[in-house]
């Protein structure tokens, strides 16, 4: 993957129950950046954030990155989604997640110390703080040029909020980042750029 | 071969039932003879879509963890499918030799 990678949405219509949720979005996020998105609840965050990891597919507008239109099913190769809920399997150990996403168990303890003693222990058994923290990691740290996260402060204390502030303006100088949350706040603090959904239009804030 | 690894462990969730299941129908293909074959296949069949709706019911929020790895959610079941169907078969075959 090149080093100038640029994702863009663009032409995106979506329409649910015949309302329009989405109106001909378009968006372009670069390498480096920190683009948060904000908006009322069921004003197309999550459809957006679907759509461009391929989870959601479209019946107009394109994703395109580095120019080439990327079909859904490979999408994985350059972004990957952190969704608003837990998604790891809770039978897995923290060190069984981390080989999936081959990552190195170093990386998350110098990161992340709370886990020093807890990579044996099972998903299920970590707190939903620790879960979220550990989602976010991955997501971030696994290959991709763009990582999209769906509200990473949820379950999260004040003290991890920080650390995973942090780590997402870390990633950041590696990666292009899509980003919401309702803890408004930190959202503005953690992006370089503000979008906001009105009307199924994107408003630069 | 990392994929691999993930759709048998996906797999894994629901093999014990499966394979209860299948050890169950294969006697009785084997114990009836042929004739019954199409129905205890097709009970095969519809236990199997009974027991993956369950699962896709259950698991829907873990699908976003193997998609970030590449494996779609339409992907991992249709895998799962394949797999438990190939061990049916090998089982049918096994059991008819052996008898």
């Amino acid at each position: 993957m090149v080093s100038q990678s640029v994702l863009e949405v663009d032409g995106v219509i979506v329409e649910f129950n015949n309302k329009i949720i989405l109106q001909d979005v378009y968006l372009k996020i670069e390498l480096g950046e920190i683009i948060a998105l904000s908006g009322r609840n069921g004003t197309g965050k999550t459809t957006l954030f679907h759509i461009i990891s391929g989870i959601n597919h479209l019946d107009t507008g394109t994703v395109r990155i580095n120019s080439k239109f990327i079909k859904p099913k490979n999408r994985y190769k350059y972004v990957k989604i952190l969704p608003q809920y837990h998604f790891m399997p809770t039978r897995l150990t923290v060190k069984q997640v981390l080989s999936d996403y081959k990552i190195e168990v170093a990386d998350l303890v110098s990161q992340f110390p709370v886990f020093k003693n807890k990579i044996l222990q099972s998903v299920s058994k970590l707190s939903g703080g620790e879960k979220r923290i550990l989602e976010v990691f991955i997501v971030l740290s696994s290959k991709g040029d763009f990582c999209i996260l769906d509200e990473p402060f949820n379950f999260l204390s004040p003290i991890h909020i920080d650390a995973v502030k942090l780590y997402i303006r870390k990633q950041s100088s590696k990666k292009g980042i899509l980003i919401t949350d309702h803890q408004i706040e930190h959202l503005l603090d953690v992006s370089n750029k503000h979008y906001m959904i009105i009307n199924g239009n994107l408003a630069l804030s | 071969m990392n994929k691999i690894g993930l759709i048998l462990r996906f797999y894994l969730k629901m093999s014990l039932p499966n394979f209860i299941i299948s050890i169950y129908l294969t006697n009785r293909i084997v114990f009836f003879g042929m004739d019954s074959f199409g129905v205890f296949t097709a009970s095969k069949i519809i236990s199997l879509c009974v027991l993956l709706f369950f699962i896709d019911q259950r698991g829907k929020k873990q699908y976003t963890y193997f998609s970030n790895l590449g494996l779609s959610r339409i992907k991992l079941l249709t895998y799962v499918i394949i797999i438990d169907l190939l061990f049916f078969i090998l089982l049918l075959i096994l059991s008819f030799k052996l008898w």
